[in-house]
Parts: C-alpha cells; sequence; structure tokens
C-alpha cells in the first residue's frame, strides 16, 4: 500500500494545480483528474507529471507508467511514484 | 454506415495495393473523384473551397476535381499504397531547407495537416534522425520488415485515447527534445487545447493546438515549421526558418507565433488550394 503521504503530496500537487475554481468541493486522491473530476485535458496532466518529477526526484522511464489508469487520479499517480522510490 | 464505409475504403486500399507505384494511388484518386460525384456533399465542400481559392486559367470545377484527387492520393500515401520500402518513397521525396535545422541539440519540426501525409516518415525515409509522432498507420506495407527501420522512429499519436495518452506522448516527447532530438509533430489536429485559430480565406479558422506551445517554452530548442507538397509525383518537404526565440509574455509570443503560422498557412493554400484537403474536409475525411 503507498505511503500516505506520499498520496496527500501528490493530491496537494493537483489541488494547487487545479486551483480553487477547479477543485471539486469533495475533492480527494480519488477524485478523477479528467473530465468526471478536476476536468484537466492534457497540458494540466503534463503539468501535474512535471510537478510530480520535481517533488519527488522522480523520471518516468516508460510509456507503462504514464497511462490512462495511472493518470486517472492523483492516488494511482502516487502508486507508480512509490514503486519509483522504493530502496 | 460510417464503419461500412471506412471497410469500404479499407478494401480498395487493400486491392489497389497489390499494383505497383503510381498506379494504385492514381486509382485511389479516382475513386475519390467518383465518390465525391455521387456523393453531393462532398463535391459541394469542393466547390465551395474552389470558388474561394480562384487559381489563374484554372476553372471551379477543376480546382474542386482536383481537390477530391488529391484527397484520394493522400490517403493512398498515409497508407503507403505500393511502396514496398523506405527507398521506394524516398525516390520521390525531396527535402528543402535543410540548412535550417541546427547542427547539434534538440529541435522541434512543426508540421500541419497540409498537402501530402506521412511527412514524418519521409523525413526518416530520407536519413533525417527524426522522431516522428503522426496519426495511427493502417498499411500492410507499413507493418512489413522493410518499413521497419522507419518505424521505429515513428511514435504514433492515439488519436483514439484519452487526454492522458496525449500528456504522456508530450512528456516523452519534451523528455527527448531536451535530450537532444529532433522532434516532428503536428501543429494541428482534432485533439488538445486550443493555442489559436489561423483565418483561412473564405471565412473559415483551422485550429492550432497548444502542445507544441508549451514544448517550445519549456525546452527552448528551435521550431521549424515544417510543410509538404506534391510537385507532380515528388513529395516535396520544406522546412522554414525557425520562429523567434520564445518572448517571456506567453500571450505575446501566441500571437508572434500566429502571425508566423498565419503566414505560412496562407503562401501554401494560395499556391496549393486543391492540395488543402485537411482544411476542406473533417479528420474522418468527410
Amino acid at each position: 500500500m503507498t505511503d500516505d503521504s506520499i498520496i496527500a503530496r501528490v493530491h496537494g500537487l493537483v489541488t494547487r494545480i487545479a486551483g480553487p475554481d477547479r477543485t471539486p468541493d469533495d475533492a480527494g486522491p480519488d477524485t478523477p483528474l479528467g473530465e468526471s473530476g478536476y476536468g484537466f485535458d492534457s497540458l494540466d496532466l503534463l503539468e501535474v507529471i512535471l510537478a510530480c518529477e520535481h517533488e519527488f526526484g522522480v523520471v518516468f522511464e516508460s510509456g507503462d507508467e504514464l497511462t490512462a489508469d495511472t493518470l486517472l487520479s492523483a492516488r494511482r499517480l502516487a502508486d507508480v511514484i512509490a514503486r519509483r522510490t522504493v530502496v | 454506415m460510417g464503419g461500412a464505409r471506412a471497410s469500404s475504403i479499407r478494401l480498395t486500399l487493400e486491392l489497389l495495393d497489390r499494383l505497383p507505384w503510381p498506379i494504385g494511388e492514381e486509382c485511389c484518386a479516382a475513386v475519390f473523384v467518383a465518390r465525391a460525384l455521387v456523393g453531393p456533399r462532398r463535391l459541394t465542400k469542393a466547390l465551395t473551397w474552389a470558388a474561394h481559392h480562384p487559381q489563374a486559367g484554372r476553372s471551379r470545377w477543376w480546382t474542386a476535381v482536383s481537390t477530391c484527387a488529391y484527397q484520394g492520393r493522400f490517403r493512398a500515401r498515409h497508407a503507403l499504397l505500393g511502396l514496398k520500402s523506405p527507398d521506394e518513397l524516398l525516390e520521390r521525396v525531396r527535402l528543402v531547407g535543410r540548412q535550417h535545422l541546427p547542427t547539434a541539440g534538440g529541435a522541434l519540426l512543426l508540421g500541419f495537416h497540409l498537402g501530402p501525409p506521412a511527412v514524418g516518415a519521409a523525413l526518416c525515409a530520407a536519413g533525417q534522425r527524426v522522431l516522428a509522432i503522426e496519426g495511427p498507420r493502417e498499411s500492410k506495407n507499413w507493418s512489413s520488415d522493410a518499413w521497419q527501420p522507419v518505424r521505429r522512429s515513428v511514435a504514433p499519436i492515439p488519436l483514439a485515447g484519452e487526454s492522458a495518452d496525449l500528456a504522456a506522448t508530450l512528456y516523452f516527447a519534451r523528455k527527448r527534445l531536451l535530450g537532444g532530438a529532433t522532434i516532428y509533430m503536428p501543429a494541428d489536429g482534432g485533439r488538445g487545447r486550443l493555442a489559436f485559430a489561423v483565418p483561412i480565406p473564405g471565412g473559415t479558422e483551422h485550429p492550432i493546438r497548444a502542445g507544441w506551445l508549451t514544448l517550445r517554452r519549456e525546452c527552448r530548442v528551435p521550431v521549424l515549421p515544417t510543410v509538404g507538397h506534391m510537385d507532380g509525383r515528388t513529395q516535396v518537404i520544406t522546412i522554414h526558418p525557425p520562429l523567434p526565440d520564445p518572448d517571456p509574455d506567453p500571450a505575446r509570443d501566441a500571437a508572434v507565433c500566429r502571425e508566423v503560422v498565419t503566414a505560412i498557412v496562407d503562401d501554401f493554400v494560395r499556391r496549393f488550394p486543391e492540395q488543402c484537403c485537411g482544411l476542406v474536409y473533417d479528420e474522418a475525411g468527410r
């Protein structure tokens, strides 16, 4: 199970990028990043990915790490990051 | 009905692919002209387009029928009909403006849905070390071993995918650019955030997407508009001089890019209106 702190940090990045106007009232780590949640388009998602790169010092290497499934929510993305940061 | 139409086109292309180039391509052109004549909506669109883009010494009907024929030729070219290997394509490609390519570091070659498709594949076939981001290609030839060296350098844009797939494409393109690679990608197309629209004579506007603009600002690499047109049977790919360096103000930067892109699109439309099927018809070719 992914460390809660990683989930919280990714969620924090997402809400910062979304801003108050685009953050749903009941937003949480499982709120969809796309249409039915934050409404992020591809450039918003790119901003999230780059923010995670900077925050966690990870560089995503393969196409398997960035997919519709892993970019579905903050929690899913946190799972990918957690796997990359396991020592 | 849409599925049946797509299947019939696919079957037609498969049959025509058995013919040596350029016979298959020319037959495809004839098929698309015939389709336009029996389906008035296509012909009407072509005639309306032709009315807005008169050419000296040519009738409106000539331009309209040529537009339909080029739609067929470009469909064939996208499928690499009759082109069994990259060398066969290379024989029919001429590259202009090679001197604008930087000698070191990354660069972004910015394509448009103007003129013949497969510009990225043609650049790769011409020996340019380019990663081409293009739409997916259904083609027996493309899937063959002979095309494997070029296929390795082409990343298909997941046109049917979601924003996440586009985001991943942009992320890995960014990585490659920062690593010194040259990438060819389209500035336009049906998906992605709108950056600005280019006015087209006749009252329409052509949407230019924001992905490349973001990469330009992120990576600070030269961005070179790259356009292809047909000169007889030769595909001429013109690499234009690089856009000005990014302005710190994003709105001013977008305005500068819009001015340059508009001039290039205008020039192409004025010179080759019959090769602008991408502006006349939608992405599904209707």
